[in-house]
């Protein structure tokens, strides 16, 4: 069977095609070498992201003076308890929106592979920009509710009448759900970016 | 699909590798092995242009049409 195809004459085997590697020839080296360059960079500042997300709710739960410090100037609460009880709760609060985050950092770090490897337009790297935008809408809601647990936490041992159930929304949340939801819009164009460039690969 | 690639055919009559084929159109060697054992989807017009112009041939001269063989009729 003969194909015109724009300015192009396809003729198709009788035989399909083995699958080829994903990575069409067709990236400048130049262009490569900085997504790798970039891919580095990226992916050291997941570690470090790693690192101060996922230690600082422990650090900052586990001195009291601190949350006092915050809950009085931030959340403007004039009576809270300070027992372990009260700060485990909190910090547990607190674990909602941090597992998010380093949820999305670890499909960040993912990612970033995947386009250090030189993977581009693949399956793989889109399947982790969809789960990083999962993520980052996951982190819009975590984060509000993470703060309203929090503050119950602290604020349960009160006397009735003068415990908190507070629910705050801010740009910042607004802001990190619009990034997720664009993020997912990427991955799907990402997705059918990879179809087209395995069907490219296909032709010689 | 009924069209042979009849490539292998030329590069004898060329008395010419399929290696030194590929460098000179410019793909690789993996490519050019593909496409000689028609385990292709399809052959973009530039490339065929180039090995038209190395083998010195016209591009039926490296296609050929057979007829898929007629499924045998039901009793």
């Amino acid at each position: 069977m003969i194909l015109f195809l724009d300015d192009e004459l396809l003729f198709y085997s009788k035989f399909s095609l083995l699958t080829q590697a994903a990575m069409p020839d067709s990236f400048s080296a130049d262009g490569l070498r900085r997504i790798h360059r970039l891919a580095w960079i990226v992916r050291a500042m997941c570690l470090l992201g790693v690192v101060v997300i996922g230690t600082l709710p422990f650090i900052f739960w586990a001195q009291p003076d601190w949350v006092a410090d915050v809950a009085a100037k931030t959340w403007s609460l004039p009576l809270v308890q300070l027992d372990l009880g009260s700060r485990l709760c909190g910090l547990a609060a607190s674990m909602l929106p941090t597992s998010a985050s380093l949820f999305a950092l670890w499909q960040m770090w993912a990612l970033f592979g995947c386009f250090a490897q030189g993977e581009l337009l693949a399956r793989r790297p889109a399947q982790h920009l969809r789960r990083l935008g999962l993520g980052l809408c996951a982190l819009a809601a975590a984060q509000p509710l993470g703060q309203t647990f929090g503050i119950l936490a602290l604020t349960w041992g009160n006397p009735v009448g003068q415990r908190r159930l507070w629910f705050g929304l801010s740009s910042d949340h607004y802001l990190a759900l619009l990034f997720g939801l664009l993020l997912l819009a990427l991955a799907q164009v990402l997705h059918e970016a990879a179809r087209v460039a395995d069907e490219n690969a296909e032709f010689v | 699909m009924p069209i042979v690639v009849t490539l292998d055919v030329m590069l004898a009559r060329r008395k010419m590798r399929s290696r030194e084929l590929a460098e000179r159109v410019g793909i690789t060697e993996a490519n050019m092995s593909l496409l000689k054992s028609g385990k292709v989807r399809g052959v973009r017009f530039d490339t065929l242009s180039r090995i038209c112009e190395v083998l010195q041939c016209q591009p039926g001269d490296l296609l050929a049409w057979e007829p898929d063989p007629e499924p045998p009729e039901e009793t």
